[in-house]
């Protein structure tokens, strides 16, 4: 099986390449390395069955020979990243998407599109379930991902219907794992770098804003098990197990140990106040739930971000 | 150098044409481009070629 992964030096996409090889896909990656980093695909670039070739996605997709599945997961996808790239955000869903869907067509090839939570804007449901069609504000700073991800759904819907294109949208809620920029902006990697290094959590707001945080390895075993399942529909992938974010911040210092203090800083615009999945779908389709255990979760992560923290020169203050 | 998988499935972006794999760089004669290869990934970026004559 031949597969071809967009955004494969990202976060998700490096972890999805690592999972694919280990199932003996031949897997092509393409990145654009704007947000994601070769490094994060080191330890599988000896192995004869991966590529990675540098490609803009937004530009025609070209490839010879056949191809089984195309999983479109480039994307800027942290506030801080898309705040500054809006453009190439924008492009990336829809020009992108829409190249990513022709090659699919082209080679008879299954198609998954990475959606994300946030096409369900600042909920108005809660939990959220797949057939909320969510409260987004278009032209609002954050408009850029939420509505680059909504119209990426369209286009992969109206290829489904009127080419007939094999598709899955799979919609993501907050993930986290190893591989996490340090500084991508995110509450966890920037909960992570400041309890390390003993320097306050910035908690925006007063922290009562809730989020469901997945871990990686869930996250993956759920887009695998789509992959297999004969829906064309939207289907939630996340761990239900909502917190506030200033629960999130005390748990990440007694996990660390850390003598962080907590400070609040201002809520910035359009920042959805609850987020939490129903995943009654995902459980019928697809069997599948979340393993992992947010604690443990954290931990994982927590260990890889010590090591890279210290790897960085950070050192001296983590190890104090 | 590239691979032997990869080498079967690039593409030109520009013509979709076959490729010729050098060392350090990747060229379409036809439309006589270079592209580069850095740290061993082929960039595939229509922008970063270099422009290529044959014989050069």
């Amino acid at each position: 099986m031949r597969v071809l992964v967009t955004g494969a030096a990202g976060f998700i996409g490096s972890h999805l390449c690592e999972f694919l090889l280990a199932r003996d896909a031949t897997v092509v990656g393409m990145d654009n390395f704007i947000t994601g980093s070769a490094e994060n695909l080191a330890h599988v670039r000896a192995d004869a069955r991966f590529a990675l070739v540098e490609h803009n996605v937004t530009e025609y997709i070209a490839l010879d020979g056949p191809l089984d599945w195309v999983l479109h997961f480039a994307s800027p996808a942290s506030p801080l990243d898309y705040l500054e790239l809006p453009i190439q955000t924008l492009k990336v869903g829809a020009l992108g998407t829409h190249n990513a869907l022709g090659l699919a067509k082209t080679k008879g090839a299954r198609f998954l599109l990475a959606s994300t939570s946030e096409v369900y804007g600042d909920p108005l449901v809660h939990p959220q379930r797949e057939d909320y069609w969510g409260n987004v504000n278009p032209i609002g700073p954050r408009g850029v991902y939420d509505e680059a991800k909504r119209f990426a759904e369209a286009i992969t819907m109206a290829y489904h219907r009127y080419h007939g294109v094999d598709t899955r949208i799979v919609r993501i809620f907050n993930t986290f794992g190893p591989r996490m920029r340090l500084k991508d902006g995110r509450a966890i990697p920037a909960f992570m770098t400041q309890a390390l290094t003993h320097a306050p959590l910035t908690v925006f707001g007063d922290g009562s804003q809730t989020r469901s945080f997945q871990y990686i390895s869930d996250l993956v075993e759920g887009v695998w098990r789509l992959m297999h399942c004969a829906t064309n529909d939207p289907v939630n992938i996340g761990n239900p197990h909502e917190m506030t974010l200033l629960e999130l911040a005390k748990r990440i210092i007694r996990l660390t140990g850390s003598r962080s203090e907590i400070v609040f800083r201002p809520l910035p615009e359009d920042d959805p106040k609850v987020r939490q999945p129903d995943i009654s779908r995902a459980r019928a389709l697809l069997g599948w739930e979340p393993r992992v255990d947010t604690d443990e979760g954290l931990k994982r992560t927590f260990e890889w971000f010590r090591d890279k923290l210290r790897a960085s020169g950070a050192g001296r203050e983590v190890d104090r | 150098m590239i691979d032997e998988e990869l080498r079967k499935i690039l593409v030109c972006p520009a013509c979709k044409g076959d490729l010729l794999f050098e060392e350090t760089r990747i060229i379409c004669q036809a439309c006589r481009k270079a592209y580069p290869i850095r740290d061993g990934i082929p960039v595939m970026l229509i922008s970063e070629a270099q422009p290529w004559a044959p014989g050069a």
